[in-house]
């Protein structure tokens, strides 16, 4: 991730607290998906930005995910989402990423 | 009254090995100057000359290779033996960073940049026995002594030029001017870099037609990235007019078409437009090069263990002219544009830039032959987590031609093969954007099978911090009717 | 959805990435207004 964006959200985590924050993901592969996931939970996995080493945990979710999905009004998420979701395997990122979160693989 | 309808006279390319300009690429540059022992490790992974020539996207791009080449051809592409080839029936040439070098030194008219005798002693008969570079050769540029090349660098206020992963400097360039951020050497070497390049591409046009010469050409736009200017006016411009100047273009007068990497189409509709209008008879659009993009995924590269493949620059010239009843047509009732309530997201951009012009124009899926869009070459973003860029694109656009209803979800899996493009392009924003093409697609639709193609192309609006927008066009390509 | 439970984006300060080639910050930003939430940073990256 960008040094510079890993740099704002650490400011962010400092002056605003862990808990109250989250993060909203729209990385259009599971690669990209996965290193933002963990740069922002378990730290820069590159050890190149500022969070590197920094284990913020922040509750990070894509907003293909269902927990999001949920709360977004149907008919929106499809005029908004709908074609992204159709072009980029939307499940596949769902799936990596509650691989990376621990939980079982279904 | 002459026929004004705008066609597509020329188009051709160069490719310029440049391994001693990466380390001034932003990424290295920044990275360097954060860890100075990245150098080493950036030296170690160049590739020589041969080794970039015959890599067989680079050949691609030269049109030394067909495109369904690099469907035919397994990754990974680096390090595999090519027969390197001189065919001027190609679409582009191939410069090597000597004579790139001395160019960059001759194209510098304020003696900013000042090369050590002996290097040029060694580049200026290559200069003088290429026919692409010869016609630049006519002066000499200023030249420094060992003693005063070091003496220069000691006193730190400019920037040393290397070639290739060399330990000792071969010239120099120095800030303009103290203060002022917009001419400090790096940003020179920049805009300089864009200069030579966008000049270089505008001789190969010429060395590609027998038609044309230097008096013909009215007006050149330029696509290219970099922002010229002073601290009064940071992008001020006209760098058409410097590489036409350049390139000896006497007749011609010049301005810039700014648009991120979207460029490239508004430059070639405007060029159309302004043919079509009967404003100017021969115009030229050309996109030079970008050196900040020199190496900006080299961290991954080094990472990966591969070569830093962001090694060249790249320029493309497109030559516009009236109507000769024979050359493909800039098809102007096609053009489609990203309105602001359109937003930033790519599937409402397709639908807006391609979509909307298919149905204006009554066209279907089947009546395009081939999507053209960003041909960035996927052995380079790949490793860096990027993706397939062109791949993905192609993925979205099936999504959105199936959710215009415009094409059966079925079709969608093999939509890049059949109606599109692979990636072979360096990284080198705009030139990927559908430029990279423009010399394959006259070919095509002169002498191949091709009866159109769509290019269009996207802008990161956002990347400038003033709008969350992002911006796209597009053009429909024809064979002569 | 099993293990799941509707986020509550009520008071929750959100930081967007955005990309590009995937959902851009301004689409996030679109669906998840209205929800309570406040966006504190939006960036979209673009990798090429």
């Amino acid at each position: 991730m960008d040094l510079e964006v890993q740099g704002r959200i650490k400011e962010l985590a400092e002056s605003l607290g862990r808990a109250n924050l989250m993060v909203v993901l729209g990385a259009p592969n599971v690669d990209s998906s996965l290193i933002q996931f963990e740069t922002v939970t378990r730290g820069d996995p590159t050890y190149s930005g500022p969070l590197a080493g920094v284990e913020l945990g922040l509750d990070t979710y894509h907003i293909f995910e269902p927990a999001m999905k949920a709360v977004i009004d149907a008919e929106k998420y499809e005029e908004l989402l709908g074609t992204i979701e159709l072009a980029l395997e939307a499940e596949t990122i769902v799936q990596a990423l509650r691989e990376a979160r621990g939980a079982p693989a279904q | 009254m002459a026929n004004l309808i705008p066609v597509i006279k020329g188009a051709r390319s160069v490719l310029i090995h440049t391994p001693g300009l990466v380390r001034y690429g932003s990424k290295p540059w920044r990275e360097i100057n954060a860890h100075p022992s990245r150098l080493d490790e950036l030296k170690r992974s160049l590739q020589p000359e041969q080794q970039a020539e015959s890599y067989l996207p680079n050949r691609v791009f030269l049109g030394k290779a067909s495109l369904a080449s690099l469907y035919e051809t397994e990754r990974p592409w680096y390090g595999r033996a090519a027969p390197i080839s001189n065919d001027r029936l190609a679409m582009g040439e191939f410069v090597e960073e000597k004579k790139f070098i001395a160019l960059l030194a001759l194209a510098d008219v304020f003696k900013h940049v000042s090369l050590l005798e002996g290097f040029w002693q060694d580049a200026s008969p290559l200069l003088r026995d290429s026919p692409l570079c010869e016609p630049f050769a006519r002066t000499t540029p200023a030249l420094v002594t060992r003693e005063r090349l070091k003496a220069e660098i000691e006193k730190g206020e400019g920037i040393p030029l290397f070639a290739g992963g060399d330990a000792e400097p071969i010239g120099w360039i120095r800030h303009a001017h103290h203060e002022d951020a917009s001419l400090h050497a790096h940003v020179l070497l920049e805009n300089l870099c864009a200069k030579v390049s966008a000049a270089l591409a505008m001789r190969e046009l010429l060395l590609g037609q027998r038609d044309v010469s230097e008096p013909n050409i009215d007006f050149v736009l330029s696509c290219s990235e970099e922002a010229v200017g002073d601290r009064y006016q940071r992008g001020g411009g006209n760098l058409a007019k410097a590489a036409a100047e350049f390139a000896g273009f006497g007749s011609a007068s010049g301005m810039d078409i700014k648009n991120f990497c979207a460029a490239p189409i508004p430059a070639l509709v405007t060029g159309a437009a302004l043919v079509q209008s009967g404003v100017f008879e021969n115009v030229v659009v050309v996109g030079g090069a970008s050196l900040p993009k020199l190496g900006m995924k080299f961290l991954y590269h080094l990472d990966k263990g591969i070569p830093v493949l962001e090694d060249v620059l790249a320029a493309v010239a497109v030559w516009i002219g009236p109507d000769d009843g024979a050359s493909p047509v800039i098809n102007l009732a096609s053009v489609g544009r990203h309105p602001v309530r359109s937003g930033a997201a790519l599937d409402k951009q397709l639908k807006a830039i391609i979509v909307e012009p298919m149905n204006r124009l009554e066209l279907k899926v089947s009546s395009v032959d081939r999507f053209v869009t960003e041909l960035h070459n996927p052995e380079i973003t790949i490793p860096a987590n990027g993706g397939d860029i062109p791949e993905r694109n192609y993925k979205m656009l099936a999504a959105v031609l199936v959710s215009s209803g415009k094409m059966e979800r079925s079709e969608m899996p093999d939509f890049m093969k059949r109606k599109g493009v692979p990636g072979y392009a360096p990284t080198q924003g705009h030139i990927a954007s559908a430029l990279a093409y423009v010399p394959h697609a006259l070919q095509a639709l002169t002498k191949g099978e091709l009866r159109n193609c769509f290019l269009f192309a996207r802008a990161s609006l956002f990347l400038g911090q003033l709008t969350q927008l992002s911006d796209g066009m597009s053009v429909l390509l024809e064979r002569h009717p | 959805m099993a293990g799941m439970n509707p986020l509550g984006l009520e008071g929750k300060k959100l930081i967007v990435l955005g990309e590009r080639d995937g959902v851009p910050a301004q689409t996030i930003e679109q669906a998840l207004e209205s929800l309570g939430a406040e966006v504190v940073y939006s960036t979209t990256q673009c990798f090429v």
